[in-house]
């Protein structure tokens, strides 16, 4: 009897002393991590990795320096896929079940327009690296960190006449139809700064064409200068057919896709004048303030890109918000916090030529700022120091 | 006027160039080969990266002509091993397979990074109108013209083209009154490997398109286009018919009304060619 009673009590104490400890078990575990979503296209004809890949190494570096309010970073990615229903399907994963607090990094052609509606009823927002298509620039969720093409032509359209002081300017933009309202855009905002008209505007080049007869249309209006807007190796088959038909005393203006050094290499040997639109501290330059994004991306084992650009900014700005927050961090303390971002709170980074204004009622087209390179001896050259200030209000 | 058949020229011998080698394989190998454009592109990049290795030009343009009629003859392996008594819409349906396979293995190698393509004929070319035509294209021009008379010499005169359209029509039978099927089923679909990467190689290297892997195995719809001129028999036609697509392609895109419609056409042509060849088709099904 004795026994059984020294037996019972033994096993109400080991039980008791089990209860402890997963009673400090439970009180020592981390806290929930802080669920940040990304959404990109990672598979298909056309990937954008790089914006992703970049906003992660900032996340992993704040993790490492012991998280916000003691809280990891969890940076959930999912692959668009290039479609629009998996688009939608991966939105709804990252808001609804995965409750992601807000967006950084994305890299997706059809976020803005497929899960715009979502993320305005869920209160969540997104500060996309590369944004997608132009109606990103107008929709409240959205607050994208980059200028985009149509930012980026009327810039390089500027830059064309009133600082080049080019008298016949012929644009030649990327007839995809996810362009058209971005194109009309740019022409028209071109005529309301600079009171002036195109002497050729085509909408009509599209990837897959021999750009011969586009090129001949220019040699035929006489143009002085070009702004030519499409892919990396579009802008080549662009100068391969300028010089085909001997037109390379035209100069050309690219947009921020042709700003690479494979570009630069594989165009040395053309004779005429080229430049790029850099939608950031142009990237392949010793500037100082690419110094932390550059060691980054080197210690991450990610390539130098405008895209990675806009993914490390992208996720910065969102740090920077998420460390101005005082109480706990939530989606909804996450928005407004993002949303108090504006005026003199607006988020800054150095590779940014403006602040990142996250009011609900701010049109991101209305003003730009980007910088110009030039092409010279198989090297791209920054010819603005300073950012050329778009403002079209 | 002369601008708009100058550059529809330009444009149109790359069409030609590779529905002759489409029109080959249907006629000799019994398929309508989509995967004809990325068998070529698999030989034309390797001559890309042979050329960034320093390697001269030529050498590198006859690696890669080997390398396609080996990918080539590789797929007519495929095709005789395992689909030999097949029907053609098997086959064909075989070689949508292949194209989708060879695009994604051909872009996951060769990335998509730009590459320019080194010019294989500098210093030649004359003026048509306002346009420039390089040496490249004329050599173009010329190769497919001379392609069309000798494959229509090969196979309509020759005692190997008449055997060869005999197996095609009829595989089994022609196997056994001997004819080699496989052998010969290989060697055709290199021979058509190898000249659509000449084709491709000259179309890079010559001609001012975007270089790259995914856009330029497009080309298969106008070459599909321009072989379906030539009802995918006469080599003539197929000739002819990429000639005319540029051209029409050229003088869509010279009008700024129609010009977004420029990649549109191949459609109302195809629906005409159709309309006209099965017009008698129609009149005996009525008179049926």
């Amino acid at each position: 009897m004795k026994n059984v009673k020294r037996s019972l009590l033994k096993a109400v104490r080991l039980s008791a002393a089990i209860g402890m400890s997963s009673l400090a078990i439970n009180s020592m575990a981390a806290p929930e991590p802080i669920k940040i979503g990304g959404l990109a296209t990672l598979s298909g004809a056309m990937t954008l990795p790089e914006s992703p890949e970049a906003a992660r190494a900032v996340f992993d570096r704040v993790n490492t320096e012991g998280g916000i309010q003691g809280r990891k970073i969890e940076y959930i990615v999912q692959d668009d896929k290039g479609e629009a229903g998996a688009t939608a399907q991966a939105g709804r994963e990252l808001v609804d079940s995965q409750g992601v607090v807000a967006f950084a990094g994305s890299a997706s052609l059809q976020d803005c327009a497929v899960n715009s509606n979502l993320y305005n009823r869920r209160g969540v927002l997104s500060l996309p690296g590369v944004a997608g298509e132009f109606s990103c620039y107008s929709k409240k969720a959205f607050a994208p960190v980059s200028v985009g093409p149509a930012g980026g032509t009327l810039a390089s359209l500027y830059y064309a006449s009133e600082v080049l002081k080019k008298d016949r300017v012929c644009a030649f933009l990327l007839g995809i139809p996810s362009h058209a309202a971005g194109n009309k855009w740019a022409v028209k905002q071109y005529r309301a700064m600079t009171d002036k008209n195109l002497a050729l505007l085509d909408t009509t080049v599209l990837p897959n064409d021999d750009m011969t007869p586009h090129v001949l249309r220019a040699k035929s209006t006489g143009c002085d200068a070009i702004v030519f807007s499409g892919a990396e190796q579009m802008d080549l088959a662009w100068l391969k057919a300028m010089q085909m038909q001997g037109i390379t005393d035209v100069t050309t203006i690219f947009m921020t896709p042709a700003y690479t050094s494979g570009f630069a290499e594989a165009s040395k040997n053309y004779p005429g004048e080229v430049y790029a639109n850099s939608e950031y501290e142009p990237f392949l330059s010793d500037s100082a303030v690419l110094n932390d994004w550059r060691g980054l991306m080197k210690n991450a084992g990610q390539p130098l890109s405008s895209f990675g650009q806009g993914g490390y900014i992208s996720a910065t700005l969102l740090v920077e918000a998420l460390k101005r927050i005082e109480g706990p961090i939530t989606r909804d303390s996450v928005t407004k916090a993002l949303r108090a971002s504006t005026g003199a709170d607006a988020l800054t980074n150095p590779m940014l030529g403006n602040p990142l204004d996250v009011a609900a009622d701010v049109d991101h087209s209305a003003t730009s700022a980007t910088k110009f390179v030039k092409l010279v001896d198989g090297d791209w050259k920054v010819v603005t120091p300073d950012f050329l200030r778009i403002n079209t209000k | 006027m002369l601008d708009i058949l100058a550059s529809g020229l330009v444009i149109g011998s790359a069409y030609a160039s590779l529905g002759l080698c489409i029109t080959l394989l249907s006629r000799m190998g019994g398929v309508v080969n989509f995967a004809q454009t990325a068998i070529g592109l698999f030989g034309s990049y390797v001559f890309l990266v042979l050329c960034e290795n320093q390697m001269p030009a030529s050498l590198a343009a006859v690696s890669g002509i080997l390398i396609s009629g080996a990918v080539g003859a590789f797929s007519g392996y495929i095709m005789y091993r395992w689909f030999d008594d097949a029907d053609v819409t098997t086959r064909s349906s075989v070689a949508i397979a292949m194209m989708i396979g060879y695009l994604s293995i051909g872009t996951r190698i060769f990335g998509d990074s730009p590459r320019q393509a080194p010019s294989l004929f500098d210093n030649t070319g004359f003026s048509l109108g306002s346009v420039n035509i390089g040496g490249g294209l004329i050599v173009s021009l010329i190769a497919s013209v001379l392609l069309a008379s000798a494959l229509h010499y090969f196979i309509n005169k020759t005692h190997t083209g008449i055997r060869l359209q005999a197996f095609a029509a009829k595989p089994t039978t022609a196997e056994l009154i001997g004819i080699p099927s496989d052998r010969l089923t290989m060697l055709i679909w290199s021979l058509a490997g190898a000249m659509s990467a000449l084709a491709m190689l000259i179309i890079m290297t010559s001609s001012a398109r975007n270089a790259n892997y995914a856009s330029l195995s497009l080309l298969i719809i106008p070459a599909l286009c321009a072989a379906l001129i030539g009802s995918f028999n006469g080599f003539y036609l197929t000739l002819a018919g990429g000639l005319l697509l540029g051209i029409i392609e050229s003088a869509t895109l010279s009008s700024s009304l129609l010009a977004p419609y420029a990649q549109a056409i191949y459609l109302p042509v195809i629906v005409i060619i159709l309309l006209w060849t099965k017009r008698k088709e129609k009149w005996d099904g009525q008179r049926g």
